[in-house]
């Protein structure tokens, strides 16, 4: 039995925006990309600039580390992984991978933007961590 | 040894040194190769691929290119403490660990030891990155020092990816950076970048080794199988072998039928003549002097009906009753109706094979692959090691593999090797479709001088009544007399070969064999002279 989506989310803090949670499944399904962020847009669709931010949440919270490459665009991002059995993101990932799962955390996580605009905000700051909007 | 591959002047490998290669043929130790660790892929590559080899594995959709590649990496995460790196490009690595787990490989395990890494990118930067001279690709290779790479579809890299690269050139970069880093890289090629089932012949020249994976017609079935094509710096076993991909195991390679084994198998070809596996039927060993030699063949042949099988049983209860290894194969009857009919002629088989002194083996021979059959027999010999086997029975083989091509002889070679090679007794039944007499001892099989002895069953119809012959018709190295014996088969006991001349007081109406001329021509008679005193003569 999946738990709430509130529940799941309490565990989560930083997660904002529905970007935030894509990227996350995306980089659990590939926990290991080279990419360039003009790739990454295009394989989880949404346009650069949130996903340059969504990157900076989770890169953030260390569950996503990035390697940028000196001469070319492309950058390794990492997912960190966890031992089964200690997996926090686990209940998200449950809960998300059905339809209705999915859109009942969207719609929590709407409602966290709508309680903590100045949080969500706060939380995508690019100059927090000394990189270009777009995380380029 | 006509099958080996070539190690040819321009096919020598390249030592590791730094600018300097040597044209030396490798020995396959574990410093010069790398033991793919597939089950069977390395006895046909004489011991693994050379070091720093790039590999192309070639074939079309669904034929196992990523199952390969992926194993190749596992397996040397896993068994020769060698990591390795997964590049994936359409396929999602969530997938590749899903369908790994289902053949028994636990790549997030390996992840988590940092041992596998696999990386999801575009071929544009994949080609990128192995131009740079700070490819986090590589640089991600050497911190985990990963010493084999796979690389899942390679076509939009080898062919220039449409930026002006001409595919020779995008390949030679490829394989430039992969042995610049002294990576043993696998690389899957989909058929659709094949010419005429073939790659550009410029990229299978850059390769140092190419594997090709098929998915051949059958009748109405499909099976799979593996050719190396070439492969640099040392011998390998040619032709086209059959392969499978077994659930909780991964890729099992069967070689070839054909292709040779071990040089012991030629060497062991003559039987030995001095000890003799004793038959189990009584009256039967007086008539074959004793016993059929170890490592020899013996055909049984003969319709159906007339105790082909009954012999067997007695033959493979006799081993038991001497403590021998005793091995039955079986086409014909699954194995509780082989239980069922020992049974019924007082043999408890199941409690032989309890004791762990029989084995029954049946393979249904419906669709029988051929070199994955030959390949579990010979995994059985060698770790049974009968003294004695039943091969119940060839015709069935025949049926399958057809008896005009070569499959079905080559495949009788090989079992008949085998046996040899193992000193086994082997004795093969064979059904001859001949009512009654015979025309040829094996029919259309032609195998004849293959086999040591042969002993022919038929009916001879004598007055109103069918009765059982048998005759020794070869038999190598052993006196022969070609006298036509009567058998008989009672209900809890089995088959008995009977005396030539019956005692007067034998209790029976029916003239004895010895007393007929013509049995096996089909025109049996009687004789008005010959008879020695106290036989009976009367009768029919």
């Amino acid at each position: 039995m999946s738990e709430g989506a509130e529940d799941v989310l309490a565990r989560l803090p930083y997660l904002r925006h529905r970007c935030d949670l894509d990227l996350l499944v995306f980089f659990h399904r590939h926990p290991r990309v080279l990419l360039t962020s003009e790739r990454l847009v295009a394989l989880v669709g949404y346009d650069l600039k949130q996903i340059a931010a969504s990157l900076e949440t989770l890169i953030a919270a260390k569950v996503v580390t990035r390697t940028q490459h000196q001469t070319t665009g492309a950058r390794m991002y990492a997912f960190k992984v966890f031992d089964n059995d200690n997996d926090p993101l686990a209940p998200l990932l449950r809960t998300a991978s059905g339809r209705a799962g999915w859109l009942a955390i969207i719609r929590a996580l709407e409602g966290r933007r709508v309680k903590e605009p100045d949080a969500a905000s706060r939380s995508r700051l690019p100059q927090q961590h000394g990189e270009s909007p777009n995380g380029e | 040894m006509p099958h080996r591959g070539p190690a040819s002047p321009n096919s020598m490998a390249k030592v590791p040194m730094a600018n300097e290669t040597k044209a030396v043929n490798l020995m396959p130790t574990p410093e010069n190769f790398a033991r793919t660790g597939i089950s069977g892929l390395d006895s046909i590559l004489e011991g693994g691929i050379p070091r720093s080899n790039v590999t192309l594995v070639e074939g079309a959709i669904g034929t196992g290119k990523t199952t390969m590649g992926v194993e190749f990496v596992y397996r040397g995460a896993s068994e020769f403490d060698e990591p390795g790196l997964i590049v994936l490009f359409e396929v999602s690595p969530e997938k590749v660990v899903r369908d790994a787990a289902q053949l028994g490989w636990d790549l997030p395990a390996l992840e988590r030891q940092g041992r596998v890494k696999i990386v999801y990118t575009t071929r544009q930067v994949f080609r990128q990155e192995l131009q740079q001279a700070d490819s986090l690709l590589l640089q991600e290779a050497a911190q985990m020092g990963a010493a084999r790479l796979f690389v899942d579809g390679v076509v939009g890299v080898i062919d220039g990816g449409g930026d002006g690269q001409e595919p020779r050139e995008a390949f030679h970069v490829l394989v430039e950076g992969l042995q610049r880093d002294r990576l043993t890289a696998m690389l899957a090629v989909e058929a659709t970048a094949l010419t005429q089932d073939r790659l550009p012949v410029l990229e299978e020249s850059i390769a140092d080794t190419v594997i090709r994976l098929r998915m051949e017609d059958v009748q109405r079935a499909t099976t799979r199988s593996i050719e190396i094509i070439k492969s640099r710096g040392h011998s390998y076993q040619m032709g086209r072998h059959s392969f499978r991909i077994v659930t909780g195991r991964g890729i099992e390679v069967y070689r070839r039928v054909q292709a040779p084994r071990a040089a012991s198998r030629d060497r062991a070809a003559a039987f030995d003549p001095s000890t003799r596996a004793t038959t189990g039927v009584p009256g039967l060993d007086e008539v074959v002097n004793g016993g059929y030699f170890l490592g020899s063949t013996t055909v049984v042949a003969g319709i159906s009906g007339v105790g082909k099988s009954v012999m067997a049983l007695q033959y493979i209860a006799e081993g038991a009753r001497l403590g021998e290894p005793s091995l039955m194969l079986t086409l014909d009857e699954q194995v509780p109706q082989v239980l069922r009919n020992a049974k019924s002629i007082g043999i408890d088989l199941q409690a032989h094979i309890d004791r762990g002194v029989v084995q029954l083996y049946y393979d249904p021979p419906q669709e029988i692959e051929v070199d994955h059959h030959f390949h579990t027999i010979e995994q059985i010999v060698k770790d049974f090691r009968p003294r004695r086997a039943v091969l119940d029975s060839i015709s069935t083989y025949g049926s399958s593999l057809g008896t005009q091509g070569r499959l079905f002889r080559d495949f009788f070679h090989a079992l008949v090797a085998l046996m040899k090679e193992y000193q086994v007794a082997a004795v093969y039944n064979h059904e001859n479709p001949e009512m009654l007499g015979m025309s040829s001892m094996m029919g259309a099989f032609g195998m004849s001088s293959l086999v040591d002895n042969i002993i022919l069953m038929n009916w001879i119809e004598l007055g109103d009544t069918f009765r059982l012959g048998l005759t020794v018709a070869k038999m190598r190295a052993n006196p022969t007399v070609r006298e036509t014996h009567e058998c008989e088969i009672t209900d809890g006991q089995g088959m008995r070969v009977l005396p030539r001349r019956l005692p007067l007081a034998a209790p029976t109406a029916m003239a004895p064999f010895s007393s007929f001329g013509g049995l096996i021509s089909r025109a049996p008679e009687r004789h008005t002279h010959g008879t020695e005193p106290g036989e009976v003569t009367g009768g029919q």
